[in-house]
């Protein structure tokens, strides 16, 4: 019996569909990532368990766990928060987004909000990160 | 005269060598250096004047103190806590929970008790100074 013989040459890989998944790929990679440190910059934002709001836009107030406090990155004194962000804020009815540290003093952040409060600041809501 | 055509055909293809080394880079690129952010934002209430003797009697106040749980003065567990909020709001279901949050006490814990609290029913959430 004669076996019919393969022919030596191999047979070339098509690229085309590699090329799809790979671009697939890159595609989600651009749309769903951000470059490089989160929006957070390097904050560790508190873990929350339950369903939160997802994350708007607004005056950015961070804590961070030496007790520094920033406005819009922004070093700050802590008795001069309240008057920054307001004038950050301009209008009254943009939010302030609060990135505390996890590790950062409580108190302190209790602090700063009364005096934000006392300042006239409405639309204040503090970061969490999802599971 | 005729041109004698030439027998070798010379392929015009695209060279996809270059691009799929191009795609690949650029793609581990983007692996190495995406970040996925999962934030959320709570919306939060300050109330200063929430201090210990001005909370009414249908409101909860809960105090915060390094990583305990206080409830009239007493160290509580998180499974009390939750029975203690329920109950508030079968006899109030608008009650307000009051944290007042003490010395040494991290973001984290404000936020884990904060959870526990929603998590057992409670919307209104009060931040305070102890």
């Amino acid at each position: 019996m004669e076996f019919s013989r393969q022919s030596s040459s191999p047979r070339p890989i098509s690229l085309i569909p590699m090329i799809n998944v790979v671009f697939l790929l890159l595609s989600f990679f651009l749309i769903a990532g951000q470059i490089g440190g989160s929006r957070t910059g390097g904050v560790e934002l508190p873990l929350s368990s339950q369903p939160r709001d997802p994350l708007g836009e607004g005056v950015v107030l961070t804590l961070l766990a030496n007790g520094q406090i920033l406005v819009d990155d922004e070093a700050v004194k802590p008795e001069r928060v309240a008057v920054r962000v307001v004038e950050k804020q301009g209008r009254a009815d943009v939010p302030l987004l609060v990135q505390a540290d996890k590790q950062a003093d409580g108190a302190v952040l209790v602090r700063l909000l009364a005096a934000l409060e006392a300042e006239g600041v409405a639309h204040v809501a503090l970061l969490t990160e999802g599971f | 005269m005729e041109i004698p055509r030439n027998e070798r055909r010379i392929s015009a293809g695209v060279a996809m060598t270059s691009l799929v080394d191009l795609t690949f880079l650029l793609m581990i690129f983007f692996m190495v250096t995406t970040t996925f952010s999962s934030a959320q934002q709570v919306d939060m209430a300050v109330s200063a004047k929430a201090r210990a003797g001005a909370v009414s009697e249908d409101n909860l106040l809960v105090r915060l103190e390094e990583r305990q749980i206080l409830l009239g003065g007493a160290v509580q567990s998180p499974e009390k806590l939750r029975k203690a909020v329920r109950d508030a709001l079968a006899k109030e279901p608008e009650a307000t929970v009051t944290l007042a949050v003490g010395k040494k006490v991290a973001v984290q814990f404000v936020i884990e008790v904060m959870d526990l609290v929603n998590g057992a029913g409670a919307t209104k959430v009060v931040l305070s100074e102890p």
